[in-house]
């Protein structure tokens, strides 16, 4: 499997208590999984450890999201096998792999939206492996889904308000001002029905949606699929803003070019396994690793 | 029919829609939100005025015991919801009706042991005992507009929770996609606990408010229940406008059919076919739309 070295980044020269832990837990999660890991727990530990090093406790503290060893099944079908995956706070991972591969799987298991059948999922530091949904996505975790999932029978401006909560630590910044800020054509269709939008407001619609429940991390499983090339720099766009604005960000998507400029880290699946974990820059310098990975 | 009259028989047309709306509001917001068919919804309706006459009998004041019925059946409704209710989520729809229908068996039951087999009757309220003359020979009983004016403000204020509040777009947008809502951070199970607990506590007052002016006796909630079942398909599976329009539709049906005389080539039409009029009515409906007046197609 392919192995290399982590980039250097600005932050990364910092010892904390939190890249300690990340590095230590990264340093055990088997043979598939490389260096890639301690870049983004340094990376968060440089960003912002004041608000969460005092409650950090146990295992993957220093992780917004981390699964260890993650088995799911659907049915009788052995989907993830032993999955390492994990998010620290303001970082960007990339989700790849071909159809099939089990990366809505894995993005669905830890959310607990798939029951896992083995290993663990810890969203920041507390064992959720069997919360429900709704705890984890009150523990911080926002998720747009494959498909959107907006509400049809609900209108534009009902699907930003049901779902407004202050963050875990008490923020409120994303207001319902701020979101129609950052997507000013919602503005013009606040009394629309949910259904009567097009594909890009929809996904505009889902993303503003997840900002109101003032999140920590953000989850785009499919982020720009079935979009026009126009609408879907348009999400870039935001994407970009929204990883400005210090929100962690797992994004699933097949545009390489788009999340290699975006991602601090790409992982990419193959069959339910993780076959690489590392810098974009890794990867882009290797076409024929891509084209086997992910065959484009 | 002189006017005083047909005023009358309006009336009681809109005081039994109205009424029959609050049961089939329960029953059409648990089957649209939930997707649960709860053929025990009618049971709701027998429990609240067998508890309206033992609480009267016990409080001596029938608006204390309105207060208390309605306290004890929103905890049924949570204990039921917790105990039975919560299984059949995304089961099949034989799974719902047999296990339902086992309930109304055991309510029957229990109805049984605790309250006896008799036919029991409520005293209709001091405050409101009294009738609004109409003419020197017609007057209409101040009771029935009562429930018809609560009946309203209970409609309006459910329209209000419905439409007008986060907890009703909550409530909505989990009909649409429960696990997205769920992903929200919404405890969807606790918010359908109480859908499921409000729909219980409305059968139950319909049936509190309606003991006074009908008699209370073992199986009375089946009846209403097909009646029930008439609206909510009228109205169209899951929808609160559809069913309010519905029972208007039936409640108006129901009672001029008895009332009116039809005659067509010698044939007695009316009154003697009334206790099909509804039926018929829902037959044409269900011809011209399929899904019911407001019903969601193809669902």
């Amino acid at each position: 499997m392919a192995e290399f070295a982590s980039p250097p980044l600005p932050h990364s020269a910092q010892a904390s208590p939190a890249a300690a832990a990340g590095t230590g837990t990264g340093a055990g999660t088997g043979a598939d999984v490389n260096v890639g890991v301690g870049v983004g727990a340094a990376r968060g530990a440089g960003v912002g450890v004041g608000a969460w090093v005092g409650s950090a406790v146990g295992r993957g503290a220093g992780y917004l999201l981390q699964a260890t060893d993650l088995h799911s099944h659907y049915g009788a079908s052995h989907i993830l096998h032993g999955i390492d995956f994990q998010i620290a706070r303001a970082e960007t991972v990339a989700l790849m792999g071909r159809n099939g591969m089990g990366k809505s799987t894995l993005l669905r298991t830890m959310l607990g939206l798939v029951r896992a059948t083995g290993g663990q999922v810890h969203v920041m530091g507390t064992n959720m492996t069997t919360a429900a949904p709704f705890q984890i996505a009150r523990a911080g975790i926002a998720y747009v889904p494959e498909g959107r999932g907006i509400f049809p029978n609900l209108s534009v401006k009902e699907n930003l308000i049901m779902a407004a909560r202050a963050g875990r630590h008490g923020q409120a910044d994303w207001t319902f001002e701020r979101v129609m800020d950052c997507f000013p054509r919602l503005r013009e269709r606040l009394a629309h029905g949910g259904a009567q939008l097009s594909g890009g407001e929809q996904q505009m619609l889902t993303i503003g949606r997840a900002l109101m429940t003032n999140p920590e991390l953000l989850i785009l499983d499919e982020a720009t699929e079935g979009l026009a090339p126009l609408v879907a720099r348009e999400i870039w766009r935001i994407v970009a803003q929204i990883r400005q604005s210090g929100i962690a960000t797992i994004i699933v998507d097949k545009n390489f070019a788009a999340l290699s400029a975006l991602a601090d880290r790409i992982q990419i699946l193959v069959k339910g396994r993780t076959a690489f974990s590392g810098a974009a820059d890794a990867l882009r310098e290797q076409p024929e690793l891509r084209q086997r990975l992910l065959g484009v | 029919m002189d006017f005083p009259t047909f005023l009358i028989q309006l009336l009681n047309s809109v005081q039994y829609a109205l009424l029959l709306f609050l049961i089939a509001s329960g029953l059409t917001l648990v089957f649209g939100i939930m997707g649960i068919i709860n053929v025990a919804h009618g049971s709701f309706y027998m429990i609240g005025a067998y508890l309206a006459w033992s609480l009267t009998a016990l409080t001596g004041h029938f608006w204390t015991a309105l207060l208390i019925g309605t306290v004890l059946s929103v905890l049924l409704g949570f204990a039921l919801e917790w105990l039975v209710i919560r299984y059949l989520y995304g089961r099949d729809l034989l799974y719902q009706v047999l296990l339902t229908y086992g309930l109304i068996l055991v309510f029957e039951e229990v109805r049984s042991l605790l309250w006896g087999d008799d036919v029991r009757g409520v005293d209709i309220p001091g405050a409101l005992a009294s009738s609004l003359r109409l003419t020197d020979n017609l007057s209409y009983p101040v009771y029935r507009l009562a429930i018809s004016v609560l009946c309203l403000a209970l409609a309006a204020a459910m329209y209000w929770l419905i439409q007008k509040t986060r907890v009703g777009m909550m409530i909505r947008a989990g009909s649409a996609n429960r696990q997205m809502v769920q992903s929200l951070g919404i405890n969807v199970a606790l918010l359908y606990r109480c859908v499921f607990a409000l729909g219980v506590a409305l059968a139950a007052l319909a049936g509190m408010i309606a003991a006074p002016v009908s008699s209370v006796f073992p199986g009375m909630g089946n009846h209403v229940l097909i009646v029930c079942f008439v609206v909510v398909v009228i109205g169209g599976m899951g929808s609160i406008k559809g069913a309010l329009i519905a029972s208007l539709l039936i409640g108006l049906v129901d009672t001029f059919g008895k009332v009116l005389h039809l005659e067509i080539a010698g044939i007695h039409l009316l009154p003697e076919l009334s206790s099909m009029s509804i039926y018929l009515l829902m037959a044409v409906i269900l011809l011209w739309r399929p899904e019911g007046l407001f019903g969601a197609p193809g669902r």
